[in-house]
């Protein structure tokens, strides 16, 4: 346990990386100013960090996901071990989400961490925008990363719009469909919009090839960039904290990150995940066996989009056609 | 002063300056696990039994894998290695969190610290020595006193990205008229959705509804395309029902009439028919239609009547189109009408 505080030299293997990294990227700095820096302690202090896991998840199980699913339009049928759809005729990207689904073991867990990772992470977004609201923790000098968050909130919800039409089956599709007509209302380029979006009229050939590299390059690429300026605030303005005795606006209070907040915050990453996984083994979440592949023609009563755009197709139903 | 002798203007809340003196953090209290080395060895035990769970968790994931192997057509197998895969991964994640944070409440130390809060604001030194250097580049580049250079550089930031956008032209293709046409004609069979076989004028009971596509859909390489534009719902009524324009009155058949199933709000299928009100429902936004009236809007955001697709009977008894809609079918676009 007392191994880091003795003098280097004659230290142990731990010591000896220690003293290697120091001199190459002056570890010994770094730890010297975070490895002590004091984390209050409250509860809702945590709804950040489980949006924060719940994307680290993200990346974990779309990982996986991406090395079997074919972000291809192309009309195939159906052979895999599904047999209610056997035969029947449908795009590669939908097999290929059939085929996550029953015939690679594990495929189906990831599908479900990955959907139920990404219904957590907007839920702790809006719960975490909640709680700094009613804190008051946007004010000065906060202001700025209140933006940064606001940011992120959208573009999670850009990256679950972009997924959830990735499997291609009847019910993104009718998605894109109404996609394809707010494009086409949009006054004087409209028409010209939609043609680009979906290379041609709807649906076409591109569209899911199209929200694939949005959804795994650039989408992730910004919210990286931004959790990361998010942090950086975090770290400048240091942890806001409730009113209490000892607490004030020239101090924080709480616990020491290393090792307490190494151990609870570390540890509550496993826990997060663990929820996720008991959810993911036990819950079906969209079942796109049952939906069918994509077809203009049916539709189900009550198709409705993930619960964090509801207030999306709310507003549609305000919005008038010409 | 005492805070109630404070005068305060009327309506606004008055600032309490520090109406009691910081008392400072709480003192500290020990836990049993400080206090005794037998709570502290037993919570000890508690965290690697933790540890412990974890890795049987993950044993149990492994054994989820081997033990339910894929089998065609056999979907136990999948719900089997779903379920215990992720059971198993829970329980060894679990293991590891508990563990963790059980291990810092109990055993390391859980007295408060505080650290000092520093001011965003640079000290006025450094304001001042950040404001000379910029000053100084300013200067050294002449970039406030060379008025061309600067306008110059403002126009060419202001070009350079037009390419980047240029470039995106061939994204799709420039759409013309294939958005007001389906593949409707003259003589085109009605037929089921999704069988492709015809329908008889005689089928068709009063109340009943069919969702029709044109014959010869499935043989096309774009058939989701057309069958976007051309999907058509086809329902009997009363013909003393239907409150019909003399202008269209042809387009129906013996009560028997044709509507474009695409709504013109964002062009989900409409395809929730009411028998005894004769409205058409789309699940999406709600716009609901009235078949009686030329399928005109009666609630919700669409703006436009669906299309009518005229029909006949040949001479087998079978439902054909008389022609193409007359107008552009699902969402309404801006030059639409030209």
């Amino acid at each position: 346990m007392s191994t880091t505080s003795k003098p280097k030299k004659s230290g142990g293997a731990l010591a000896g990386t220690a003293n290697y990294l120091d001199e190459r990227v002056g570890l010994g700095i770094v730890l010297k100013g975070f490895g002590r820096k004091v984390f209050p302690d409250h509860w809702s202090f945590m709804l950040g960090e489980v949006a924060l896991y719940s994307f680290v998840i993200l990346i974990l199980s779309g990982t996986f996901l991406a090395f079997f699913y074919q972000p291809s339009m192309a009309e195939v049928y159906y052979q895999g071990s599904y047999a209610p759809l056997k035969g029947a005729e449908m795009s590669i990207a939908y097999a290929s989400s059939l085929d996550i689904s029953f015939d690679i073991r594990g495929g189906l867990l990831m599908r479900q961490v990955h959907h139920w990772a990404a219904l957590l992470f907007i839920a702790a977004i809006g719960l975490h925008m909640l709680r700094v609201f009613f804190t008051g923790a946007f004010r000065k000098p906060r202001e700025l990363n209140w933006v940064v968050g606001f940011l992120l909130f959208l573009m999670a919800m850009g990256a679950g719009f972009t997924g959830y039409s990735l499997p291609d089956d009847l019910l993104s599709g009718n998605g894109l469909r109404i996609i394809d007509g707010m494009l086409k209302g949009i006054p004087v380029i409209g028409t010209s919009v939609s043609s680009g979006f979906f290379g041609g009229e709807f649906p076409g050939t591109e569209v899911v090839a199209r929200l694939y590299s949005l959804h795994i390059m650039i989408i992730p690429a910004l919210i990286i960039v931004f959790i990361a300026l998010h942090l950086m605030m975090v770290i400048i303005h240091k942890h806001s904290h409730y009113s209490g005795p000892g607490r004030t606006d020239e101090n924080v209070v709480g616990y020491p990150l290393m090792p307490v907040y190494v151990a609870k915050a570390g540890g509550f990453f496993f826990l997060v995940f663990g929820v996720i996984m008991a959810i993911s083994a036990t819950f079906t979440i969209n079942p796109i066996w049952n939906y069918g592949p994509y077809d203009p023609s049916p539709v189900s009563a009550g198709t409705q989009p993930d619960w964090y755009i509801g207030w999306l197709d709310g507003a549609l139903r305000l919005a008038h056609s010409n | 002063m005492s805070d109630i002798e404070k005068v305060y203007p009327a309506g606004l809340a008055g600032e309490i300056e520090r109406p009691i003196p910081n008392p400072g953090i709480e003192p500290h209290r020990l836990r049993m696990t400080d206090k005794s080395e037998k709570h502290a060895r037993t919570a000890e035990k508690q965290i690697s039994a933790m540890f412990l769970v974890s890795v049987i968790g993950a044993f149990i994931a492994i054994w989820g894998f081997v033990a339910f192997p894929i089998n065609d057509g056999d979907l136990s197998a999948t719900r089997n290695n779903t379920l215990w895969m992720g059971v198993g991964m829970a329980l060894s994640l679990f293991g590891i969190g508990f563990g963790a944070v059980h291990w810092a409440k109990t055993l390391m130390p859980d007295a408060e610290v505080s650290e000092p809060r520093h001011q965003a604001r640079s000290p006025d030194e450094s304001r001042a020595a950040a404001v000379e250097i910029i000053k100084m580049a300013d200067g050294e580049s002449g970039f406030s006193r060379r008025k061309l250079i600067r306008r110059s550089l403002y126009g060419a930031l202001a070009v350079f990205p037009v390419p980047a956008i240029v470039i995106f032209g061939d994204l799709g293709p420039v759409v013309g008229d294939s958005l007001k046409n389906t593949m409707w004609r003259e003589g085109v069979r009605l037929t089921k959705d999704p069988t492709g076989i015809p329908i008889k004028a005689s089928e068709v009971t009063i109340g009943s509804v069919f969702h029709v596509i044109p014959e010869g859909l499935s043989d096309l390489d774009h058939k989701l395309e057309e069958k976007a534009k051309a999907a058509v719902l086809l329902v009997r009524v009363n013909p003393s029902d239907l409150n019909e324009d003399p202008a269209k009155a042809g387009w129906s058949y013996d009560g028997i009439v044709a509507y474009s199933k695409i709504c013109t709000h964002v062009g989900c299928p409409v395809s929730l028919y009411e028998q005894h009100t004769h409205h058409l429902l789309c699940p999406c936004h709600q716009s609901t239609f009235d078949l009686a009236n030329h399928c005109e809007v009666i609630f919700g955001p669409a703006s436009r009547a669906l299309p009518q697709l005229p029909i006949a009977v040949d001479a087998e008894g079978y439902l054909i189109a008389q022609r193409d809609f007359d107008q552009p079918v699902g969402p309404s676009f801006w030059d639409m009408r030209k």
